[in-house]
């Protein structure tokens, strides 16, 4: 039986996870590559990764798996701690939060203490969410691709979850694996958990609707974040919901329906340069990271002058003669 | 995102290796880059990058293969270089950078003389570009439908990142109509950014300055050029004209002036900026070694990309390597796969300038190679008393005086108590009045052994002058009818 504490945790994970992710990319300033945006392509892309890596997960040793994963989650909470702890704090604490996680799954459970365990996972899996979330949407992904991207990933999910049994066996393979990547809201067997990749993109979701929309965007993309995960805790708690459910399903057409409804009342996004002349971040200088930038006039202009006839500017002329 | 990462690798890839690049992968990074700036509204990072380099330590292994690559070109393809290397006892295989220098230098004489014998006979040459021959008679030099299309290209990154050029910009280019190869890649490269382009000429000033202060409402474009490319002497052609005209910078709608070709004076520099409004941007680049070219930073040097190909600095006579603070003569090896057609080793280009003494440099491009900027044409340098003259030495004394005729003529002659200067000045006594006197105190106090300084408005009266591009003037029809007047503001009508 679930407790309401597990359930409540649900859309407890999705707000604090959405409420870092914003944070973050509101004061910190990650490095992106020098040329480079985002585009339709690079969501198909990540469509074929989010198919053929979960097949790879579940045929793979499971050994493998759980060292893929760990040396990802370095990697991901290295780059995120980057830009907030100097020189090699971030390599050491990515590096020792792994090896943590590693012990705590190799001794604590069976324990009366094995709930560390997930617990730990858990905080592991903010950091990636706000690290990977900002990493896209500071690259300039933009609130199209990542509503096309929901688009997409609803019909994968629903597919390979009701139709298919891959997303019933990738999570029996790794749900006990360190470095799993799913929200664990319980140390009971029978614990409520939540896909990393389904909190990601709410928060996803919820950054990039505050770079092209605005600050109220981003509440409406927020809200609908909590609102889904407390759909998700209401229907598991009443037992409209057993098993595994495919979160996109809720999840996508709003993300889909939200960016309809910004594009029509706002027309086309704004860019990250606009947004970040529209002063809706931090001011450089208080963000962790201030990198320098260019007048968006380019270099070296002068400011414009009112266009004069073709000849000499007539009040010169005059003061020559 | 993905797909430029791939294609940088590729071209990396490329680099690394010695290969021949794909163009479409340049062109690729010129859309990348338009777009990152769209997005997110600057290229500054970019700007930032390009003064890093591999350290020289880490660059020697690749730099030694890509000059064996070419030394086997030039020896297997070229008449000029197998017989200069059988004459050296030289092979290719065993060229290096350490060992460069055992084979001789190669004059820009002999390639003006026989550019068909510097010619790869396996490349599949299509232009045939010729110098505007203004020390002496053109040099042609060819290059491929590759070359070409590779140096627009690189200038269209150029334009992007270093002069953040974009869609709504207008580059007026006033070269000379002969330099087509040069005028061919600048227009395309334009084209592949979205800016528009229009080629002048060399006409008459009073024409261009109407062209820089006239409108034309295009869709997406600015009303006025926003960049005007031409050489520092017409540039002082047309800041004269301008300043005599009564114009000023509220005329114009220039951002930016890429200004080479010759020597661009502090005194240049100063009076077309505030001529203009606009920022003036030095280059460095010869026909012969194109795409190679050098970049000036905020401190004064001008910087050579080893990726492009290696520069020495030779004394003056070309024997040895010029010591650091001498002067000497830039000698370049322009390296494949951006050269593959007219194949040059250590061509002794005749342009002086003087090496930088020995030391870590602070500058933005300190990743690169530098020397000074450009002090003239060897042919002009002078010494007297065991000191060096060069071209620049005078012109800035000639062009640093805010009333002096731009462009500076001048010429010299040397006399047992020292250099005698002879300056065109302007034709009104008011003009010329005092000139001679200040630039004869400068020229002491900058320690030239100046004994006289002669002003005339007659150049009968004078020696010859050094000759400068600005004297290229190209007629037209339109000479004698002046341009009509039309309003600023005029808006085009269409009839309903």
């Amino acid at each position: 039986m679930t407790s309401p504490a597990e359930l409540a945790g649900l859309p407890l994970t999705v707000t604090v996870a959405t409420a870092l992710g914003a944070g973050y990319f509101r004061r910190v300033r990650v490095e992106r590559p020098p040329v480079g945006v985002y585009t339709l392509s690079d969501i198909a892309v990540l469509m074929v990764a989010v198919i053929t890596l979960p097949l790879a997960y579940i045929h793979l040793p499971a050994g493998v798996v759980a060292t893929v994963l760990g040396l990802m989650t370095i990697l991901v909470v290295q780059f995120t701690l980057g830009p907030i702890l100097p020189g090699r704090l971030p390599v050491l604490a990515a590096v020792g939060a792994a090896v943590l996680n590693v012990a705590a799954f190799a001794t604590l459970p069976g324990t009366d203490l094995r709930a560390v365990t997930t617990v730990w996972n858990d905080i592991l899996l903010l950091v990636l969410v706000v690290g990977v979330c900002n990493l896209y949407a500071q690259s300039g992904m933009k609130a199209r691709d990542v509503a096309i991207f929901a688009a997409l990933l609803t019909g994968y999910d629903l597919v390979a979850t009701l139709f298919l049994p891959t997303m019933a066996e990738l999570l029996s393979r790794i749900a006990d694996l360190p470095f799993a990547p799913v929200f664990t809201l319980g140390s009971n067997p029978d614990a409520v958990v939540i896909g990393l990749g389904d909190v990601l993109m709410l928060v996803l979701w919820t950054l990039v609707s505050i770079k092209g929309y605005g600050p109220a965007a981003g509440w409406l993309a927020a809200g609908t974040a909590v609102a889904v995960a407390a759909a998700l805790a209401i229907a598991l708690g009443t037992g409209l919901i057993d098993g595994v459910f495919p979160v996109m399903v809720l999840a996508g057409p709003a993300i889909v329906a939200e960016y309809l409804l910004l594009r029509r009342r706002h027309g086309p996004e704004r860019t990250t340069a606009m947004y970040h002349d529209a002063g809706l971040n931090l001011d450089p200088d208080q963000a962790l990271i201030s990198p320098d930038r260019e007048s968006k006039k380019g270099p070296g202009r002068v400011s414009s002058v009112p266009l004069a006839a073709r000849g000499p500017s007539r009040a010169n002329r005059a003061d020559s003669q | 995102m993905l797909g430029t990462a791939l294609v940088q690798l590729h071209h990396g890839f490329a680099l690394m290796s010695g290969r021949r690049l794909r163009v479409r992968d340049v062109e690729r990074l010129v859309t990348d880059i338009a777009a990152t700036r769209a997005e997110f509204g600057s290229s500054a990072d970019l700007a930032a990058a390009r003064g890093a380099s591999l350290s020289a330590q880490d660059r020697r292994p690749i730099d030694d293969r890509r000059l064996r690559r070419l030394a086997r070109m030039a020896y297997d393809g070229t008449a000029y270089y197998r017989r200069r290397f059988d004459e050296a006892g030289l092979t290719p295989q065993r060229l290096s950078l350490d060992t460069l220098a055992d084979l001789p230098i190669t004059p820009k004489e002999s390639l003006r003389d026989m550019p068909e014998a510097f010619v790869n006979r396996h490349a599949q040459p299509c232009y045939r570009a010729e110098t505007t021959g203004t020390t002496g008679p053109p040099t042609a030099v060819w290059f491929s439908r590759y070359e070409a299309d590779l140096a627009t290209a690189l200038t269209a990154v150029s334009f992007l990142i270093d002069y953040g050029l974009g869609t709504e910009d207008v580059i007026q280019l006033c070269l000379s109509s002969r330099a087509t190869f040069g005028i061919h890649c600048l227009t395309r490269a334009a084209a592949l950014i979205g800016a528009a382009s229009s080629s002048l000429g060399l006409v008459d000033p009073e024409q261009t300055l109407s062209r820089l202060a006239g409108t034309a409402r295009l869709a997406g474009k600015r009303p006025q050029p926003t960049l005007l490319v031409t050489y520092s002497s017409y540039l002082g052609l047309l800041v004269d004209a301008g300043e005599r005209l009564g114009h000023t910078a509220g005329d114009f709608g220039l951002r930016q002036i890429m200004c080479g070709g010759e020597i661009v004076t502090d005194g240049l520099r100063r009076r077309a900026e505030r001529l203009f409004g606009a920022r003036l941007v030095e280059t460095y680049g010869m026909t012969e070694v194109s795409p190679a070219n050098g970049q000036h930073c905020t401190r004064g040097h001008l910087h050579f990309d080893p990726e492009q190909g290696a520069t020495e600095v030779l004394s003056l006579d070309g024997a040895r390597p010029a010591m650091p603070g001498e002067v000497g003569v830039l000698t370049f090896t322009p390296a494949f796969p951006y050269r593959e057609t007219t194949l040059l080793l250590r061509l002794f280009s005749g342009d002086v300038v003087r090496r930088l003494p020995p030391g870590k440099l602070d500058c933005e491009l300190a990743g690169l190679p530098a020397t000074s900027r450009l002090l003239g044409k060897r042919s002009f340098v002078r010494e007297l008393a065991g000191h060096l003259v060069t071209p620049r030495d005078v012109l800035e004394l000639v062009e640093g005086d805010p009333a002096a005729l731009l462009p500076g003529r001048w010429a010299v002659e040397e006399s047992t108590e020292g250099l005698i200067l002879y300056v065109l000045g302007r034709a009104d006594q008011a003009g010329r009045a005092g000139l001679a006197d200040r630039i004869q105190q400068r020229g002491v106090e900058q320690g030239l052994p100046l004994r006289r300084v002669v002003v005339s408005d007659r150049p009968d009266q004078l020696p010859p002058t050094t000759p400068v591009r600005a004297d290229l003037r190209e007629p037209t029809f339109r000479a004698n009818r002046p341009d009509p007047v039309r309003p600023a503001h005029c808006e085009l009508v269409v009839p309903a």
